[in-house]
């Protein structure tokens, strides 16, 4: 239920929040994500709330707080951290600013705006290599009614224009605006707690803070969701297919129609920006393949579905396959029906698939698919990002062929797969990185290298990074292998760092005709010895035995990790006729 | 709200705050009794009572709040004042 008790996040009671926390740090997590929050107020709450949310996503957090009014001086000294939070309260800048604001002279005033200025030069310069989320400045919680033109809205203007002129790429701001308007006054801010603890903001506040900030989150961990799959009838229509014939209505000039109409649109648009669109719904294929391709008002077109589980097996059976079919974990899809009964199907047995029910009132339904993507889809994809809606589909096209051939090799053979490969290239450095974040399954030794640390490494002239292209008769790739190599002059050896394979071009040999290029680049540079290592992480058993079945022999062995050789003289080469290699110039 | 479910509602509620069982907390349990009870939970604690409840606790009783028993009073009495 994890990911669907997090999609609940606002409505749970902060009882519930640490009760769930409490029960989610039984469980050992894979990964750490650090969040250091500078605040010049107390905020201590929130802490529960971001372990409880990044612990139902399968993270281990780690949440620091700076010293309390010391965020300046805090980010001269700043720690490892995967993510900085930095809540500058006006409020809070001296005792009772709240009260004394607008007393000020004009000079006091922009001697605050310039004290203010200051501090937004240091933060921003000392965090210029950290992701940062910064909240704008608010004249929220300076109370009143009143609606003369009052100094602290002329600070607030003057702190954020400069804010927003001076941020640099690698800081986000937070309209913490937004959630006090939906909220109010009132249920935003705790003036007691504030008064007792210097604690400002509320529980409702920072739940909304938390989830507001959730597809920042999921971006950083690499868990955002890459699948929208829709059931048919009354999901994407009002109606059921092959029963009422063309009682369908998705028109947008009908009043029930238009909000099918709309949530058509939106997948549309979605599809566009490399969300990947499918459906899974219990109906004849006949009926469901006429609309789409015979209704008048259908928006979705063929092109936008990039799989169909149209058939009368469950659903979760159905999602499994689409997970493996598409090659995503479970955890990246969102399942929409109408169906109580098959929401609660889904979310029993596939716990980790978000499944939402089309609401009871179908007026909010295209609000909650936008509210939904915009929470936890990437909507900001760059170019492999949406080459991907092609590189599945194309893939669905790639197994079709397969059927049809006995020998695999002579299927492969057909695809004309043409690997390109770069060294050291430049450009390429965060496809590397975020290949290093996400791949799982093929990856010898999931070292998690951020932009930073693989822009450290090409600089360093004992390694090499190659990355690999891959191209075949159906379409590009992209760049979908990496492989780190550390030199050891000395010994004559050279080591495998990382060695990885995205998931999308794998069962086509082209791990082997990787490692041949590999070994014959080392020779090449003069090296006798190859060293590698596997370590085991829960996802990577399919390489287990990689280097085993690739002529190294075992020199150490613990639970955790294998280290294995191989001397490169005696190396026999596969030199696969099937797949041509290429060096990127 | 009758008083002995009142009772045991607090109970639950600092079970789930300071992580310990239901059975751990007695009439006289407190700050030096309760390892894990800390100026961080004793917020935690607060929050959660005052959601729970759905009840303020007067400023000048929070800093009281420091054993079972002084905060089940509170809360009888604040629950009392409470408008329905």
């Amino acid at each position: 239920m994890e990911a669907n008790l997090a999609y609940k996040l606002r409505e749970l009671s902060y009882l519930d929040i640490l009760k769930n926390n409490t029960e989610l740090s039984k469980s050992k997590k894979e990964r750490d994500f650090t969040i250091t929050i500078l605040c010049n107020i107390t905020l201590d709450p929130i802490k529960e709330i971001l372990e409880f949310y990044l612990r139902s996503f399968s993270y281990n957090p780690i949440i620091k707080f700076g010293n309390y009014q010391n965020i300046v001086q805090d980010t001269f000294n700043i720690q490892k951290s995967d993510l900085v939070i930095v809540f500058y309260e006006l409020i809070n800048i001296s005792e009772n600013f709240h009260l004394i604001a607008e007393l000020m002279s004009r000079k006091e005033t922009n001697q605050v705006i310039e004290n203010c200025k200051i501090d937004i030069d240091l933060i921003l310069k000392n965090l210029r290599k950290k992701n940062v989320l910064i909240n704008v400045f608010s004249s929220y919680p300076f109370t009143g009614s009143n609606i003369a033109i009052r100094t602290i809205n002329k600070i607030v203007t003057i702190l954020n224009q400069y804010l927003e002129q001076k941020k640099t790429p690698n800081v986000q701001l937070i309209d913490i605006n937004r959630i006090s308007n939906f909220l109010g006054s009132a249920k935003t801010y705790d003036f007691q707690k504030f008064k007792l603890y210097k604690s400002l903001y509320s529980i409702e506040f920072l739940k909304h803070y938390v989830s507001g900030i959730e597809n920042i989150l999921l971006r950083h961990t690499g868990k955002l969701k890459k699948a929208l799959i829709f059931d048919c009838d009354n999901t994407l229509w009002k109606g059921v297919a092959g029963e009422e014939g063309d009682n369908i209505t998705m028109s947008a000039h009908d009043a029930i129609g238009v909000h099918f109409h709309l949530v058509q649109k939106i997948a549309v648009s979605l599809s566009r920006k490399g969300v990947l669109i499918g459906l899974c719904s219990k109906n004849n294929s006949q009926d469901i393949e006429h609309i789409f391709s015979r209704h008048q008002d259908v928006v979705i077109g063929k092109d936008e579905i990039v799989i169909m589980k149209v058939n009368w097996n469950t659903k979760d059976e159905n999602l499994r396959a689409i997970s493996q079919e598409l090659n995503i974990g479970l955890d990246s899809i969102v399942f929409v029906d109408d169906s109580e009964f098959e929401i609660e199907l889904v979310k029993a047995n596939l716990p980790e698939v978000l499944a939402l029910k089309v609401p009871n009132d179908i007026c909010q339904y295209p609000a909650m698919i936008i509210e939904t993507a915009q929470r936890y889809f990437n909507l900001h994809p760059n170019k492999e990002d949406l080459n991907r809606t092609k590189t599945y589909k194309d893939q669905a096209t790639r197994r079709v062929v397969a059927t049809s051939f006995t020998n695999i090799d002579s299927y492969l053979k057909t695809l004309q797969t043409q690997l390109i490969i770069s060294k050291n290239y430049d450009l390429h450095i965060p496809r590397i990185s975020q290949l290093m974040q996400k791949t799982n399954q093929f990856n010898l030794t999931t070292h998690r290298y951020s932009e930073t640390e693989v822009n450290n490494l090409i600089n360093e002239p004992i390694v090499t990074i190659l990355s690999m292209d891959v191209t075949d008769c159906f379409g590009p790739m992209g760049i979908s292998g990496v492989v780190i190599l550390r030199e050891w002059p000395l010994l004559n050896t050279s080591e495998i760092d990382s060695f990885l394979l995205s998931c999308r071009v794998l069962g086509r040999k082209i791990e082997v005709a990787l490692l041949d290029y590999v070994i014959k680049f080392c020779r090449a540079n003069g090296y006798q010895r190859i060293i590698g290592t596997y370590i085991k992480t829960e996802k990577n058993g399919m390489v287990t035995d990689f280097y085993d079945r690739n002529q190294f022999t075992k020199l150490t062995s613990s639970e955790k990790s294998t280290t294995y050789s191989l001397n490169i003289s005696s190396y026999r080469y596969n030199n696969l006729n099937f797949i041509s290699i290429l060096d990127s110039q | 709200m009758l008083k002995q479910e009142t009772s045991k509602k607090i109970k639950h509620i600092m079970s789930v705050v300071f992580e310990i069982s239901h059975s751990e907390i007695y009439e006289y349990s407190s700050i030096d009794t309760i390892q894990n009870w800390d100026s961080i939970r004793q917020l935690n604690l607060i929050i959660a009572l005052e959601e729970e409840f759905q009840i303020s606790i007067p400023d000048e009783e929070i800093g009281n709040m420091v054993n079972y028993k002084i905060i089940y009073h509170v809360i009888l009495e604040a629950l009392e004042n409470k408008i329905p």
